[in-house]
């Protein structure tokens, strides 16, 4: 049968709100929208896509289930995408919905920037036209009058556009007033530019942390540096609470990658050349090892705990013992563990240093102690060597923290988030960590959630 | 390649895959078909009409699954040499051995393509043939 009508674009068991939205993206491709079983199966059975069109699915379809839709259409459409968007953490289980047939997933609204990038992507090789990508950032010490290496945009929901607000990386007086009163936190970047903004970023932060550079009292420098790492700490706190559309993915991205550069600035070392070269796998973009590397640094950054680089490296390294282990097993786990995950488990701070010692990377012997300690507890119930008290650096005892909040703030299907608090919480209760060390992350972390309720 | 005029009796919950299965066995030349939506359905149709030559069923499905009907064919004594072919999302090494275990002739993973389905069919032929049970 040769089908009547050709589609590049289709949206199954969508709500009118969220297939609004992804239709003014998609404007000008060919589009199907279909709300029943009965519709997908006709469309089954007359309908063609173009080659790579994308089939959206999410969970509102009449009479069939989004995993029952990604088999039919999997099964008919063997050059076309299948893609799961859904609102609904519960539903997000990536195994079950890749062995299902969907090709890639998006819980939104983490992932609407990547949804849309997705489209317009498509959008762009389908129907021509120029297509711009714009990264959200927050802004970091961006100031008027200041030739800035990139320019900067801000985004209007109801007209779906982005308007630039410098000229040649200049942001007049007026406008930063503007963003000023309206409390923007966050601008655009257009993608081309972001590794310019990561530079740039991570150079005011090393400036920060040195004196004499410009005309700054010592007591300005340190709440300039403090409100600079609060920031991006708060991409941490923006996902572990509800994040909006600017928040997100991207956000936890720009402050790995302003660490990553704060790092190579201050060390000359390279985070993600080595941890490839010691793995022999790249890190992806969101793994455990460089988030638990991010927050290491930033609440060394902002506690004054250790030293942010140190930090950085050993987050980055801590878990890489745990060879052959199931996947995110973290130290909450341990109560449950039996035989070789549990053998293996409580192996990994020794075997994570043996492996580093085999590779022939030379770390700082602070970085060795904390690698070594940082499962250790106060109370002498740690591993590997039931240190107790004093004997645990404060900087292992950081890093300990950092793991379990990365761990604790990670979203999950089918479970309520934790709020920074509530992991503080839970840290404090259960990972053994000294109270002083407990009380200056705690004054940290207040300071950067009434931060964020202020934006 | 079966006999184009066998009878195939196709088994899932879900009358998209149904149909869709029964278009693939189409494409390849098939042209009798019975169809199916639950095991115990299924395990009527198959006591109710002789001429049923082969099955190809989903796994998950209320009532009676897929692999529950494949141990209730195996223990019959008309039935038990019956072609069958389960298809499923399920693909973990655990549930390939209990199908495995339980006499099915051949496994298609879901979502599947033309060619998948087509080779199963065609192992299950040859195995039928080199070897009659």
């Amino acid at each position: 049968m040769t089908p009547a009508t050709q589609f590049d674009l289709a949206l199954i068991g969508f709500e009118k709100e969220t297939a609004d939205l992804i239709e003014k993206i998609g404007d000008g491709l060919r589009l199907l929208k279909l709300n029943s079983l009965a519709e997908v199966e006709a469309t089954l059975e007359s309908t063609a896509f173009s080659p790579e069109s994308i089939i959206l699915v999410s969970h509102f379809c009449d009479g069939m289930t989004h995993l029952e839709a990604a088999q039919a259409l999997v099964s008919t459409y063997e050059d076309v995408h299948v893609l799961f968007v859904t609102v609904d953490r519960a539903l997000f289980d990536l195994k079950t919905l890749t062995k299902n047939g969907f090709q890639d997933t998006f819980l939104l609204p983490m992932d609407a920037d990547r949804l849309e990038e997705r489209i317009a992507k498509f959008k762009s090789s389908r129907i021509g036209g120029a297509y711009r990508k714009y990264k959200a950032i927050k802004v970091v010490d961006i100031q008027a009058g200041i030739k800035l290496p990139f320019d900067i945009s801000t985004f209007l929901p109801m007209n779906h556009k982005y308007v630039k607000l410098t000229v040649e990386g200049v942001l007049s007086e007026k406008k930063f007033q503007i963003l000023k009163q309206k409390t923007v936190n966050t601008v655009f970047v257009r993608t081309e530019e972001v590794g310019a903004f990561y530079e740039f970023a991570a150079q005011q932060m090393v400036n920060l942390g040195v004196s004499g550079l410009d005309a700054m009292s010592e007591t300005e420098r340190s709440e300039k540096f403090q409100s600079n790492v609060q920031e991006l700490f708060r991409s941490f706190l923006d996902v572990t609470e509800s994040t909006d559309l600017e928040s997100g993915r991207d956000l936890l991205e720009q402050s790995k990658k302003v660490i990553e550069s704060f790092v190579l600035k201050k060390t000359g070392m390279d985070l993600n050349r080595s941890f490839a070269t010691v793995t022999g796998v790249r890190g992806s973009t969101y793994s455990h090892a460089q988030s638990v590397s991010t927050i290491a640094s930033l609440l060394s950054m902002g506690t004054g705990i250790g030293q942010p680089t140190d930090l950085a490296i050993a987050g980055l390294f801590h878990d890489i013992g745990l060879v052959g282990t199931r996947d995110n097993l973290s130290v909450f786990d341990l109560p449950s563990l039996v035989g070789e995950d549990r053998e293996a488990f409580l192996n990994h701070p020794k075997l994570s240093l043996k492996i580093l010692r085999e590779k022939r990377l030379i770390l700082a012997p602070i970085i060795v102690d904390i690698l070594e300690k940082h499962h250790e507890r106060v109370d002498g119930s740690g591993f590997p060597a039931q240190l107790r008290g004093t004997k645990i650096p404060p900087d292992a005892q950081l890093l300990s923290y950092a793991d379990a909040f990365e761990h604790l703030s990670r979203p999950k299907a089918g479970v309520a988030s934790l709020s920074p608090i509530e992991i503080h919480a839970r840290i404090a209760a259960e990972v053994g960590i000294s109270p002083d060390v407990l009380q200056r992350i705690q004054n940290f972390l207040q300071k950067s959630a009434a931060e964020s309720a202020a934006s | 390649m079966f006999d184009p005029a066998i009878k195939i009796l196709v088994i899932d919950d879900m009358s998209t895959m149904r149909n869709l299965v029964k278009k693939r066995l189409k494409e390849m030349g098939y042209v009798n078909f019975e169809e199916a939506e639950d095991g115990l359905k299924a395990w009527a149709k198959l006591n109710e009409q002789t001429d049923i030559g082969l099955v190809v069923s989903d796994w998950n499905m209320p009532n009676c699954t897929g692999l529950e009907l494949l141990k209730k064919v195996r223990t019959d004594s008309r039935l038990k040499q019956m072609p069958f072919i389960l298809l499923t999302a399920e693909a973990e090494v655990s549930q390939v051995k209990q199908a495995v275990l339980a006499g099915v002739d051949s496994y298609c993973i879901k979502p599947f393509t033309m060619e998948s389905l087509k080779s199963k069919l065609e192992q299950v032929y040859a195995k039928r043939v080199e070897k009659p049970k």
